[in-house]
Formats: structure tokens, sequence, C-alpha cells
């Protein structure tokens, strides 16, 4: 085996995690360092609901999104990244206690924009139009996660403080993940030539939203919030397996795969805080089933 | 929070006959559906991952052993019978590296990572058989965890066999030399809670090599459909990170993404010839009455 083009391929891929990498986006930024723009045969059903699902969103539409929208809304660029140690303190912890008020009945996409690029260190990656469905979907997938967990914990039924800081932690995550993805995206047109996509970060998926915002707030108790997380944060993993079956840009993929095991972990805190049965939260095989339906959740 | 110990033990238990019956045919499945010369369809390999065609539940979890199921019963039992009802056939996947060094390269990552699942099964072994692990839930856990990998190791070996080459299935000799032996020899010198800590310690470092080195690969494979099947591994690998850390009472999601910086050396690749770089051991014998001294080097 030649070496040689590993090298130079995994010194890309080994540049982002370095000790002393400063921020989420920073680290997306340096897995994509190389480009991939490949022609894609035919589309695949997942991928046209993707599209479908994101071109709503994106497209700046008046979403009712109510407070869970307005909570994601105030979700800022990642903040300086974790200590490296396997074990240390995650900066949500002395983050997370920010407020993250409630707004609005409506908010429009236009009022979650922000200025293109901020936050983000490197070009995106040029990536087939297929593939930016896909991300633009998780994106919107990551911002509703945001809201969905702002809502569970404005509902002070997470008592338990172990549980409440968790919630804090895995939420800040989910923004990070959108964060990243939106870097990786940019604003830049399709590979294809397809329409330059909006210069705007993505709404939450309003059908996610409204899908999880009555059940969050009808939950009566820690453990019913808990159950609604626990689905959420496996059903997102299942949907980056999804799409690592159907992402044609290595360098989309590989960040689909940075972010698919933490979701994974996230669902494993949750099913323990749950007393969940352990083969519901530690398959041998992590399945993609359960993944989000771009069409059943296009916002 | 606390849950009861017995019923972790019993769910445990009822965890591992339930993998044991799943395991061939969701093996035997993803052998056929990955294969490249199989011809399955896509709709067939996104459903042998669990995504069926069906309107999909989101809040529902697990179902991996239903959606295996579905796929054989679509596929038959046979290896040689037609896997694809459609007829369909893989197209060829692009590749960010050259082509040949795609294709040559995805067969190192595959025989290098089931090198390292039996690495995590000898070491859990060891732990296992040694008593190394005293509390009932951890040995639990650890048995667990230890058929899991050899779960993804069988898997692995046989995909590797129905793609024409040999598995290495043997635990990475690298990283025996140079991870397992070390720490190995270092839990003789301790006892009690400190033993208890440094045995989760030496599984969370194999399980963080291997989850790391499998998200690391995705951006290494030549095709969607081996990506997907690395994570379908790597993401079990990382779930395990996150119980172990929870036993040494650290944050169990320690990080917003996925570290790969802790992926395996170029030093411990397996390639169809063997491995990249072999442990040499060399026994000198020592004078009167000393001992013979073994040094190996990786």
């Amino acid at each position: 085996m030649d070496f040689a083009l590993l090298r130079r391929r995994t010194a890309q891929v080994d540049e982002q995690h370095r000790a002393a990498m400063q921020t989420i986006t920073e680290d997306l930024a340096e897995v994509h360092a190389g480009g991939d723009a490949a022609a894609v045969a035919s589309r695949r059903r997942f991928l046209q609901r993707a599209s479908t699902g994101a071109a709503i969103a994106i497209g700046g539409a008046v979403v009712p999104l109510g407070a869970m929208a307005a909570a994601a809304q105030t979700e800022g660029p990642p903040e300086t990244a974790d200590p490296d140690a396997p074990g240390g303190a995650d900066p949500a912890l002395t983050e997370g206690g920010e407020t993250l008020a409630p707004g609005s009945a409506e908010v429009t996409a236009a009022e979650l924009t922000r200025e293109a690029g901020d936050g983000c260190t490197t070009e995106p990656v040029e990536m087939t139009a297929e593939d930016l469905q896909v991300v633009r979907f998780a994106e919107s997938v990551e911002r509703a996660a945001v809201a969905a967990y702002q809502l569970a914990i404005d509902g002070r039924q997470l008592i338990d403080p172990a549980v409440a800081e968790s919630a804090l932690i895995f939420q800040r995550h989910h923004g990070d993940h959108a964060e990243a993805l939106y870097c990786l995206a940019g604003n830049e047109p399709a590979a294809d030539g397809a329409e330059a996509v909006a210069d705007q970060r993505m709404a939450p998926n309003s059908a996610l939203v409204q899908a999880l915002a009555p059940q969050i707030q009808a939950a009566s108790d820690q453990a019913a919030v808990l159950e609604l997380l626990y689905g959420l944060e496996e059903g997102a993993a299942a949907t980056y397996l999804f799409a690592l079956g159907v992402l044609e840009t290595i360098d989309v993929a590989g960040a689909a795969g940075l972010i698919l095991p933490v979701e994974g972990q996230h669902a494993v805190v949750w099913g323990q805080a749950l007393g969940k049965p352990i083969q519901e939260w530690m398959p041998a095989f992590q399945t993609a089933d359960g993944a989000l339906d771009p069409a059943e959740y296009a916002s | 929070m606390n849950p009861n110990r017995d019923e972790i033990r019993r769910q445990l238990r009822q965890a591992e006959a339930e993998q044991r019956a799943a395991l061939p045919r969701f093996g035997a499945a993803l052998r056929r559906t990955f294969d490249p010369a199989g011809g399955a369809s896509r709709a067939e390999r996104a459903e042998v991952v669990g995504l069926t065609a069906s309107r999909r539940g989101f809040l529902r979890i697990g179902g991996m052993t239903v959606a295996a199921g579905a796929i054989l019963v679509a596929c038959g039992s046979d290896p040689g019978e037609d896997v694809a009802k459609t007829g369909g056939t893989l197209a060829p996947e692009p590749n960010a590296l050259e082509p040949e060094i795609g294709q040559e390269l995805d067969l190192d990552l595959l025989l290098t990572a089931t090198s390292l699942e039996a690495l995590a099964v000898a070491a859990y072994d060891k732990v296992l058989a040694d008593g190394l692990l005293t509390d009932s839930t951890l040995t639990s856990v650890a048995t667990l965890f230890r058929d899991q990998h050899t779960e993804h190791q069988d898997l692995l070996a046989t995909t590797t066999r129905d793609l024409g080459a040999t598995p290495y299935e043997e635990p990475n000799p690298y990283l025996t030399v140079n991870v397992l032996d070390p720490a190995v020899a270092g839990l003789a010198d301790v006892e009690g809670d400190e033993l208890t800590t440094a045995v989760l310690d030496l599984a969370y470092t194999l399980e963080n090599v291997a989850a790391q080195t499998y998200a690391w690969t995705t951006s290494l494979l030549s095709t969607p459909e081996l990506r997907q099947a690395a994570m379908s591994i790597g993401g079990v690998e990382a779930r395990h990170i996150s119980v172990l850390l929870g036993a040494l009472e650290q944050p169990q999601v320690p990080f917003a993404l996925m570290k790969v910086g802790a992926h395996v050396p170029e030093d411990s690749f397996i390639t169809p010839d063997g491995p990249v770089k072999e442990p040499t051991t060399t026994t000198t014998a020592a004078g009167d009455g000393g001992e013979d001294t073994t040094t190996t080097e990786g």
C-alpha cells in the first residue's frame, strides 16, 4: 500500500482535531479541506424529500414557530471549544445558564438570519446539489433540536440538576452541529449550477417543532420530557446514518460521521436516566430505523 | 437515575440473547446488500439498516431485528440468490481519492477495523477471565461490550471474505504491543477501586481509538455504502464510550463533535499482505541466575 496519498488525506482530516482546536466551526472547517463535486447518476427518494423540505425553509417564508423558534433565534455561534481531555468540562457548563427567552408566536426565517459567514473560518465545501439539500435539512433539524431543548428547559419539569445540566449541554451541542453544517454548506451555489442558496441560516424545522412542542408543553413530569428528548436524539442519530448512505461528497460524509456518534451518546444518557432497557439504547449496530423523513418533516 | 442493578443485569442478559439471535440475520443481510457484486438496490440497502419504505415513526426506536428480518425475507437465505428484487446494480461511486487507491484503502480499512474489534474482544476477555472487575454490573457491561465487539468482528470478517479477501482476525499486533500489553501490565500494580478505575480507563482507551477510527474512515472510504456500514459500528463504539465515562464519573458526552485525532496510526494498518509493521520480539538470555529479558518493539 502506498501511504503517501493516505497521509496527505489523513493530514487534512487530522488537522481538524488537534488538541488546541478552538471552535466547533473551526473543527468542521478543517474537515473539509478538500472538495468533491461528484456527479450523481440519479436522485434518490430521500434526497428528493430533503430538497422539498429544505427549500421551504430556505425560502424565507413565515414559519409559525412560537416560543421554540425564538429560543433558537438567540442561539449564537458556538463558544470557545471544550478542553481536549475526555472528561474535561464542556463550555456549555459555563455558558449554559444563559437565558433564551420565549418569543412571539411568529418568527420569519429572515429574522433568524445572521450576517453571512459569521463564525465560519473557511470556505464552504463544494458539494452536489443533492448533498446540499441534505445538509440544509440536517441543519434545520439541529436548530429544531435546539428549540426543543429550550422549551424543555423553560418548562421547569427537569427538576434533577444533573438532568437539567445535561439538557443545557446537549442543547449547545445541537447548536454547534447546526453552525457546523451551516458553515459546511455556506452560501455558495450548488455544484451543478443550481440557484444559489439564500444568504442565511436555516430556520428550525417547523414541522418538527410543531410535532414536538405540544408534547413537551403537555409533559407532566421530567420523565415525560426526557422520553421526548430521547426519541429526538435516537431519531437524529438514525437520520445521520441514513444520510451517510446517500451523501456522495466525501467531506460532507466526514462531517456527518463526526455528528452521528454524539447524537447516539445523548441517547445513551437519556436512556439511562429513564431507566430504559439497555437493548434500546445500546444496540449492537446503529441503524437508520426512525430516521427523520424529510417528506414528513418538511418545514 | 439509579436503576436497580438486578434489573440492569436482567436487561443485559436479555440484550445479549436478542443480539445473538439477531446477528446472523443482520450480518447476512449486510453482507449481501453491501457486496458490490450483489446487485442490491439502494432501497434495499436503506432497508437493511433499518429505514423501511413505510412511514417511519419519528419517535420509534430499535427495530434492527425487524428491519434485518425484512430484508432477509426479501432476499432469501441463499447468498447466491438474486438479492435485488428490482435487478438493479450499484452504480460506480465517486471517490475523492484515485479509484485504485480508494479501493485498496477500503480493504485496508476493513482489515484494520477487524483487527481493532479483535483487540477489543481480547481486552475484555482478559478483564473477564482474570476477574479484574469485581462489580457484577460492570462485569455484565463488559460482557455485553465484548459480545458486541465480537459481532462487529464477525461481520467485518465475513464481509471481507465475501469481497474475495482473507480477513485478518487477530488482535491488531501494533496496538497490542503498544497499548494493550503495557496497560494490562500496569494493572498488576493496582487493586481495589484503583484497579476498577484502571480497567475502565483501559476500556475507554480502546473504545475511543475504535470510535475515532470509524469516524475518521468516513472521510476516507470510497463509497456511501461503506461509510454508512462503518458508522453503523462506530456509532455503537461511541455509545460504549459514554457508558464507560459514566462509570468513571466523567461527563458522558464531553465533545460536541466526535474527535478523530486518536484514530489508529499508520503503523497499525493491516493490508492484504499482513500488518504494515510487525512488532518484533527478541529474547536475550541473561547471565548467571538472571531471568531472560524479552524486548518487544512496535
